[in-house]
C-alpha cells in the first residue's frame, strides 16, 4: 500500500514540477530582449523571406499581441485538455514534435546509460574490493582525463578513428543501429568516470565495514560474504546516483546531437528557444519535467527493494 | 534473492536498451542516392521553403532560368506582353501533368497562382489587378508595367501547385507540383524522399529515387562527405575541403556565389554619417587578407557590392575598393577626427567607436569581425564585437540603435534579378528584416533608378539603369563591401553530370547520373 502511496505523491510531485518549468520558461522567454514575433518570423520562413508584413501576419496568428497573462491562460486551458498546441515555427502539434524527439532521445540514453554500467559495474567493483590496487589507481588516472575531455572532443576522435580511418560506422544519422553506436559510446564515456568511483567507493566502504568483517569470521569466502550481504547495501547510492545521471540524460544532449546529426530533444529545446517557440518550449518542459520525476520515482522504488527501512523516508 | 533481483534489474535494461534499439535495424541501401543539405524543411509552405522545393527539383514555374539568369519556357513553351506592358500572357505547353498525373490546365495554374501569391515576398510586389484562364492560356492583367515580371514570377514561393495541394482554407498541405522529381515520402524536419517525375515536361530524372538529408552542423556534413556516406553534400566549410578531397570517397566543386559579405553601418550616427568617414574606414579594410583567412581565397576580396556572377550589375570599370590605411588617416584628420591620448579619435565630443553585431552561423562572420577590430584600430577606431542572433539586427534598424553589423546578402536567391534585393536593401522605407540593407541612409535618386528599373521591360533603358544603382552604392558606400563568397559542394567519385548554377536557382538533379 506504501508503495502505491509513494507512486501517487510522486506522480503529483511530476506533475506540479512539470508546471512549474513551464511557467518558469514561459515567465524567461518573455524577459528576454527582442521582438518574439520576429524571431518566430525568422526561424519559420527564414531570413531572406522575412518581411515586416510575415513578421505582424505572424505576430496575429500566434496572439503575441494579446497580454501575457492571457497567454499563458490559454495554454494552461489549452494544456488540461490534453492539448499542447503547435509549433510556431513548424507549425505542427507540439505533441507529434515532442514525442518523436523524446522517443530520439530516450532510446539512446537508455543504450547509452546501460553501456556505461555494463562497463563501469565491473571496473567499479574490482577497484573497490582492491582499494589502492594497481587497477584502482590506474582507474582514477583514466577517469580523472576522460572527465575533462569534453564530450565533444571524444565525439570527433572517436569519427577520427572509426569513420575516417578504420570506416566502421557511419558518420552521422539515426536510421539504422550503425548510427547509435559512436554517440553512444561518447554518451557512455561521458558518464563512465563518475559512475566508476561511485560504485568503488560504495564497494570499499562496505567491504570495510563490520557487517562483512562478521561475515567473514563466520567462514564465508570473501566472494560469498561480499555476494549475500555486501551488493545489496552498495547498489543503494549506485541506484540513486545512476538514476541521476540518467535523468540528466533526459534532457538531451546537445552536443552530441549536433554532431552525430541525431535528432533528440536537446536540440529540439536549443532551436525553439532561439526562435523563441513558445509551445515547443513549454512543451519541453512539460516532458523534461516528467521524464526526471518517473526516472527518479523508479530509483526510489528499486531502493525501496533493496532496502525496505527506506520506504518511511521516500514517503515523506 | 538480491543478487536475483538485480541480476534481473540489469537484463531488463539491456532488454529494453536492444529493444529500443530494434527499429533503426532497417540498413539503408548502397543503391541509395543521397543528398545532403544544411537547412531543415520544416513544412510544406512554400513561403518558407520554396527556394528549397525549386532547387532539389519538386516545384517549378511557368518559366525558369538558365544559368546565366536568362528565362527560358518552363511549363509555358511560349509569353507574350501587351504594348502597354500591363497584359502578360503564357501559352501552355501540352501534356504536362502534374506529380499526381492530373494534366496542368490554364484553370489549375490560375488557382494556383491566386493561392499563393498574397503570402510571397517577391511576387506580391507585382501590381497584378487580375488573373486569367483562357483555354491553354494564362494572362496576368498589372495595374502598371512591371519590368521585372518574368525574373518576379520564378519566386519559388508561387511555384506551380496541383489543386489537390490546398486544403479548404487555402493552406498547403501535400506538395503537387510539376518539377522533375516528386515526394514519395518524408519525415519532416529531417529528410524528404523523392522518386522521378515520369510526366515532366522536360529531361526526366536519370536516378530514379533520392534521399535529402537535412543536416544543420557544417562539420557533420564535412564528415559525412569525408567519409563517402551520401553522393551529394551541400556547402562544405572551406576549412573542410581539403580533409575531403583527401578522403578520397568525394571532390570538392567550388564555385562563385552572388553573395557579398558586408559592414553595415547606420548613417544616421555622428561617426558614419559623413562619406568621407565612411570611404575611410573602407580604406581601412584589408579585404585580400580577410579573403584569404576567413574565405580560403585572397581573390574573394570585394571591390564593389554586387559580385561578378550577377550578370548585367557588375562593373569592372568601377575603381576597385581599395586597402590604404595612410590614406584612410589623411581623410579622417580632414573630417576633424582627432586622435585622442589612447589612439582613439573624437569629434565634438563623439568618440569614433561603434558596436558591431554579427551571428555565428557563418563561422567566417565573427573572425572578420575580429580582423576588422584590429585594423580599425589602426586608424583609431575603436570597434567592439558582439556575436548573438541575426535578428538583434532589424531590430537594432528598426528602433535606430544599431551602430555597425557584419552580414551577408545574397543577390539572386528567389528571384534571378538582384534589383529584388536591392530594392529591398536600399530602396524601400520599410526595414529589411534579413539583417540587410541601409541603415539611416536614403538616396532619392536610388529609389528613383530603381522605380524606373522597375517600369520598362525595354534592355536599352535597364542596363543604364543598372550602372546607375550599383554606382551610386559604390559612392555613398550605405555599406561596405568586403568579401565575395563562394560555395563547396562534395560530389561522389560515382555521380556525374554535376554542374554548379551559379545564380542557385537549381541543383539540376534530374541530369544527374551514375558511371557504371
Amino acid at each position: 500500500m506504501a508503495v502505491f502511496y509513494l507512486i501517487f505523491q510522486r506522480l503529483g510531485q511530476a506533475a506540479l514540477v512539470a508546471f512549474v518549468l513551464a511557467t518558469l520558461s514561459f515567465v524567461f522567454i518573455q524577459i528576454l530582449p527582442g521582438d518574439i514575433a520576429l524571431r518566430i518570423t525568422v526561424a519559420r520562413v527564414g531570413i531572406d523571406q522575412a518581411s515586416a508584413l510575415e513578421v505582424e501576419r505572424i505576430r496575429e496568428q500566434a496572439s503575441l499581441s494579446r497580454p501575457m497573462l492571457l497567454q499563458y491562460a490559454d495554454w494552461m486551458r489549452s494544456v488540461a485538455t490534453g492539448n499542447l498546441g503547435r509549433s510556431f515555427v513548424s507549425d505542427r502539434p507540439v505533441s507529434e514534435e515532442l514525442v518523436t524527439a523524446a522517443g530520439y532521445t530516450f532510446r539512446l540514453a537508455i543504450i547509452a546509460w546501460v553501456l556505461s554500467y555494463l562497463i563501469a559495474l565491473p571496473i567499479g567493483i574490482y577497484a573497490g574490493l582492491r582499494p589502492n590496487g594497481f587497477l584502482d589507481r590506474m582507474t582514477a588516472v583514466l577517469g580523472a582525463t576522460l572527465a575533462s575531455l569534453p564530450s565533444f572532443l571524444v565525439g570527433i576522435g572517436l569519427i577520427s578513428v572509426f569513420v575516417l580511418m578504420l570506416r566502421w560506422f557511419p558518420p552521422a544519422g539515426y536510421r539504422t543501429s550503425a548510427h547509435l553506436v559512436l554517440p553512444a559510446v561518447t554518451l557512455a564515456l561521458s558518464l563512465l568516470p563518475a559512475s566508476v568511483r561511485i560504485i568503488r567507493n560504495a564497494v570499499s566502504e562496505v567491504r570495510a565495514s563490520f557487517y562483512m568483517t562478521f561475515a567473514r569470521f563466520k567462514g564465508l569466502t570473501r566472494f560469498r560474504a561480499f555476494r549475500d550481504h555486501g551488493v545489496r547495501n552498495a547498489a543503494i547510492p549506485v541506484v540513486t546516483f545512476a538514476a541521476l545521471q540518467l535523468a540528466f540524460l533526459m534532457d538531451g544532449f546537445v552536443v552530441v546531437e549536433t554532431l552525430f546529426n541525431y535528432p533528440g530533444l536537446g536540440e529540439a529545446l536549443v532551436k525553439a528557444l532561439l526562435a523563441r517557440d513558445i509551445p515547443v518550449i513549454m512543451g519541453c518542459s512539460l516532458v523534461i519535467g516528467t521524464l526526471y520525476a518517473i526516472v527518479n520515482l523508479a530509483a526510489d522504488l528499486v531502493v525501496v527493494k533493496l532496502d525496505p527501512r527506506r520506504m518511511e523516508s521516500a514517503v515523506l | 534473492m538480491t543478487i536475483k533481483f538485480l541480476r534481473r534489474m540489469v537484463l531488463a535494461t539491456a532488454a529494453s536498451a536492444l529493444l529500443f534499439s530494434a527499429p533503426f535495424a532497417a540498413a539503408q541501401s548502397d543503391q541509395e542516392f543521397r543528398v545532403v543539405q544544411a537547412f531543415e524543411i520544416k513544412n510544406f509552405e512554400p513561403k518558407a521553403n520554396g527556394w528549397r522545393f525549386r532547387t532539389i527539383g519538386i516545384t517549378e514555374s511557368l518559366v525558369v532560368s538558365d544559368q546565366q539568369g536568362n528565362i527560358i519556357p518552363g511549363i509555358a513553351e511560349s509569353w507574350t506582353t501587351s504594348a502597354d506592358g500591363k497584359d502578360w500572357t503564357f501559352t501552355l505547353r501540352k501534356g504536362v501533368t502534374f506529380h499526381n498525373g492530373t494534366p496542368v490546365t490554364a484553370e489549375a495554374v490560375k488557382a494556383s497562382f491566386e493561392k499563393l501569391t498574397p503570402t510571397s515576398e517577391f511576387f506580391s510586389k507585382a501590381p497584378i489587378e487580375g488573373i486569367e484562364a483562357d483555354g491553354d492560356k494564362v494572362i496576368f492583367r498589372l495595374s502598371e508595367p512591371f519590368g521585372s515580371f518574368l525574373s518576379y514570377i520564378i519566386d519559388p514561393s508561387v511555384g506551380v501547385l496541383a489543386p489537390e495541394s490546398f486544403d479548404a482554407d487555402g493552406k498547403v498541405v501535400n506538395l503537387i507540383s510539376i518539377g522533375p522529381y516528386k515526394i514519395a515520402d518524408t519525415e519532416l524536419p529531417r529528410s524528404i524522399d523523392l522518386v522521378r517525375h515520369q510526366g515532366y515536361w522536360g529531361e526526366v530524372g536519370k536516378i530514379e529515387a533520392i534521399r535529402l538529408d537535412s543536416v544543420s552542423n557544417p562539420e557533420t556534413r564535412a564528415n559525412i562527405a569525408a567519409a563517402g556516406d551520401a553522393d551529394l553534400v551541400l556547402e562544405i566549410p572551406s576549412t573542410s575541403a581539403k580533409k575531403v578531397d583527401a578522403a578520397g570517397s568525394m571532390h570538392i566543386v567550388s564555385a562563385p556565389l552572388p553573395r557579398v559579405m558586408m559592414l553595415m553601418l547606420n548613417a544616421a550616427k555622428p561617426q558614419f554619417s559623413d562619406v568621407n568617414v565612411r570611404h575611410a574606414l573602407s580604406l581601412a579594410i584589408d579585404r585580400a587578407g580577410i579573403g584569404a583567412v576567413a574565405m580560403g581565397d585572397a581573390k574573394l576580396a570585394a571591390n564593389q557590392y554586387i559580385p561578378p556572377s550577377s550578370e548585367g550589375w557588375y562593373f569592372p570599370d568601377f575603381p576597385p575598393l581599395r586597402y590604404n590605411v595612410d590614406e584612410a588617416k589623411q581623410i579622417l584628420d580632414k573630417a576633424g577626427w582627432v586622435p585622442g591620448t589612447d589612439g582613439i579619435r573624437l569629434k565634438d565630443g563623439v568618440r569614433f567607436e561603434g558596436l558591431l553585431l554579427t551571428f555565428p552561423q557563418r563561422a567566417y562572420l565573427p573572425v572578420t569581425a575580429e580582423a576588422l577590430q584590429a585594423q580599425f584600430k589602426e586608424i583609431g577606431f575603436d570597434l567592439k564585437i558582439s556575436v548573438g542572433e541575426s535578428s538583434l539586427i532589424p531590430e537594432g534598424q528598426r528602433d535606430g540603435s544599431l551602430e555597425l553589423a557584419l552580414g551577408i546578402r545574397t543577390m539572386v536567391y528567389q528571384v534571378p534579378d538582384p534589383i529584388s534585393t536591392l530594392e529591398i536593401d536600399f530602396a524601400s522605407d520599410e526595414v529589411p528584416v534579413g539583417a540587410t540593407g541601409s541603415t539611416g541612409w536614403k538616396s532619392e535618386k536610388l529609389r528613383q533608378a530603381v522605380q524606373d528599373y522597375q517600369s520598362t521591360t525595354d534592355e536599352a533603358e535597364r542596363q543604364p539603369l543598372r550602372r546607375v544603382i550599383a554606382d551610386i552604392l559604390h559612392q555613398e558606400l550605405p555599406v561596405i563591401p568586403i568579401t565575395f563568397s563562394d560555395e563547396k559542394w562534395a560530389i561522389s567519385n560515382r555521380v556525374q553530370g554535376f554542374v554548379v548554377d551559379p545564380v542557385l536557382q537549381s541543383w539540376s538533379l534530374n541530369k544527374l547520373s551514375l558511371k557504371d
